[in-house]
């Protein structure tokens, strides 16, 4: 159970939802909150995902319970391995290092040079060898943004019985301070 | 199981009280340990008189380092002894249900029809809501183990729970609970984190003794 529960929360970084890569909607810097509901192997765990995205590729992402406790942090920067800032909820460290930073990236930022990113309505996309079915659907315009976000996103896996899905809250395209990538 | 007791705690403790000191720099000065036991057995007193509590709050969590927050808008009920029932209706829908030694915890994917989620924690967030049901009715000495306690009384009366627990101490500084005037329901609930994150829950509308259908709490 314990296991189970570090697992899926480990899983909750991927919280902050996704965009296309090959053609990420997504603009070069950027926040947004996302409702996250993970399904590991039947069970569920819900909550708010926070993600930064600069335009030199860092990125910081945290989850929140509904009662406002922060239950992690992590922090990529370009050519590094991504670190756990914060992780108050018992998640072992390489879940979220590995798998959730895997998801945030497959759903927001390009795919790395050599990698096919997500460029159609229900793309699919293979990371670490882990293959997910990835779809997005609600568009809506946040101008600045050039392109529209989707509000809704699925990312699953069935074979492993792996399920986000994530409800936007809040998008700002904006220019994230480069302090904010700092520990 | 400690740790997802004393995390699990840390997050339902949020959702404890009702109406109106927000932080004990507003509420005046400490009271000295005799006139705090009197305080508390008086909050007890209160506190255990509104049998059922029904109210509207706003949730903001603050995070001080990117200079932004996180708001959502709900309704709280709570019916004596171990009822309660915790409902965020925005930015999303999510509800938490508490019944005796029954927990629902549920979403609503297409915006409707809830979900009951199968949460993996279930038995660490029973035995806290369990704990915050014991603190609606102002039963204090149960929380005397985990935090130490302090009232501040001024305009209006709060009470500070710092915790004990080194590892819940690293997560949580403090959690200040401001009371109504009337000293018979909960305000506001501000929890400051080591680091400068705060989330402050304030109550508002609240309804005591009002007759609150079973329905409320069926966890299906």
């Amino acid at each position: 159970m314990k296991r189970f529960l570090g697992f899926s929360l480990a899983l909750c970084l991927l919280a902050a939802p996704a965009a296309p890569a090959g053609a990420t909607p997504y603009p070069p810097s950027f926040r947004v909150q996302h409702r996250i509901t993970l399904t590991v192997l039947g069970r569920q765990v819900d909550f708010t995902g926070y993600l930064l995205v600069g335009p030199s590729g860092a990125w910081r992402a945290m989850a929140f319970s509904e009662f406002g406790v922060g239950l992690f942090d992590i922090l990529a920067l370009p050519g590094k391995a991504p670190r756990v800032l914060k992780n108050v909820a018992g998640i072992p460290n390489a879940y979220l290092t590995k798998w959730a930073a895997d998801v945030i990236e497959i759903l927001f930022l390009p795919p790395p040079s050599g990698e096919q990113g997500l460029a159609q309505a229900q793309p699919q996309v293979t990371r670490n060898g882990v293959v997910y079915d990835v779809a997005y659907s609600d568009y809506a315009a946040f101008p600045p943004a050039p392109q529209k976000i989707p509000r809704h996103i699925v990312l699953e896996n069935k074979k492993i019985g792996f399920k986000l899905e994530a409800d936007l809250l809040k998008f700002e395209p904006m220019e994230i301070p480069g302090g904010y990538f700092h520990e | 199981m400690k740790k997802g007791l004393i995390l699990s705690t840390v997050f339902l403790l949020f959702s404890l009280c009702g109406k109106s000191a927000l932080a004990q720099e507003e509420a005046g000065h400490p009271l000295s340990p005799g006139e705090q036991k009197d305080f508390l057995l008086r909050l007890e007193e209160n506190l255990s008189a509104s049998r059922t509590i029904q109210a509207k709050f706003t949730q903001e969590k603050k995070l001080s380092l990117f200079n932004d927050a996180l708001v959502s808008y709900g309704t709280f009920c709570f019916a004596a002894p171990d009822r309660l029932r915790w409902e965020i209706n925005q930015p999303f829908h999510s509800l938490l249900v508490l019944n005796g030694r029954e927990l629902g915890k549920y979403d609503f994917p297409d915006g409707k029809k809830p979900r009951r989620l199968k949460f993996p924690a279930a038995d660490a967030l029973l035995e806290v809501l369990h704990q915050i049901t014991d603190i609606h009715q102002g039963n204090f000495t149960a929380q005397e183990k985990y935090y130490d306690m302090r009232v501040y009384e001024g305009k209006t009366a709060s009470l500070v729970l710092v915790p004990k627990d080194a590892k819940m101490k690293g997560i949580i500084q403090k959690i200040e609970i401001g009371f109504s005037p009337a000293l018979n329901s909960v305000a506001s609930v501000a929890i400051r984190e080591n680091g400068g994150d705060s989330t402050v829950i304030l109550f508002s509308d609240d309804r005591l003794n009002s007759r609150l259908p079973d329905s409320l709490f069926e966890v299906q």
